[in-house]
């Protein structure tokens, strides 16, 4: 089940994001992470860059959710949906990709964190549907 | 061109509306019309006002092709509760939150019929 919240943002239902926190450390990818509450993260990368990173868990994550993320947080460079029982709207991808902001899974950003442009990542389920299409 | 009146529809899911007692939490969806800014400003403030009104909900929010792409309703076996529409939003809140305080859901039992009954 999603972690229930009384009040923005959605906090882990275990009470920290321990694997998040350990996949990025292990990326090499990945110079620090750093913890600034919320959910909220300043990720920064071998190039010296610093993301603002916000991790959630919500049953899926949808246009108006990333708006109200923003209203509530400010500016974020990525959101990571941290469950596998929780995901993102396509729409919402769209949306973010738009906004130069990235909206992944934990794998998928670990794909997107070696590419400069993250947040134009093609997850791998986006490339199974772009194969398809192809194939008509 | 802007709606003169938003509205959004409001579904229960998860173990509070399908009588696996007991449920600590309360998850909601609220499909709202589209992606446009009008439509999920209106969508957030819905949000605000159950969330104030409903003690321990956790709220989704899709619009009605987000919805339809996931397939959300169906999957979760959702229940509708009613809508809230922008002239009427906070009686609207309110009559959802008394439909929740006072059924009991089970897995036959029809949320809408209730509405209507």
């Amino acid at each position: 089940m999603a972690a229930r919240s009384d009040a923005f943002p959605w906090p882990s239902h275990y009470g920290h994001f321990r694997f998040f926190e350990d996949r990025m450390k292990s990326h090499s990818r990945v110079a620090n992470i750093a913890s600034a509450d919320n959910g909220i993260y300043e990720l920064t990368r071998d190039s010296g860059q610093v993301l603002r990173v916000f991790i959630c868990e919500c049953y899926s994550f949808g246009v108006a959710q990333f708006i109200e993320a923003q209203n509530q947080l400010g500016h974020v460079d990525v959101v990571i949906i941290n469950s596998n029982w929780c995901g993102y709207t396509k729409d919402a991808r769209a949306h973010c990709r738009a906004a130069q902001v990235g909206l992944f899974t934990i794998a998928e950003f670990m794909g997107a964190l070696g590419q400069e442009d993250f947040w134009n990542y093609q997850t791998p389920a986006e490339g199974e549907r772009e194969k398809a299409a192809w194939r008509g | 061109m802007a709606r003169l009146t938003e509205s959004v529809q409001i579904y229960g899911f998860g173990s509070r509306f399908n009588g696996k007692r007991p449920a600590h939490d309360v998850d909601l969806l609220i499909v709202h019309s589209d992606v446009g800014s009008e439509s999920c400003r209106f969508a957030i403030y819905c949000k605000q006002l159950l969330s104030a009104v409903i003690p321990h909900a956790d709220i989704t929010m899709l619009s009605r092709d987000e919805e339809a792409d996931l397939r959300f309703i169906t999957h979760s076996c959702a229940k509708s509760l009613g809508h809230v529409c922008s002239g009427t939003v906070e009686e609207d809140v309110e009559q959802i939150g008394i439909i929740i305080a006072d059924q009991e859901w089970g897995p036959v039992s029809d949320a809408a019929a209730l509405i209507e009954a």
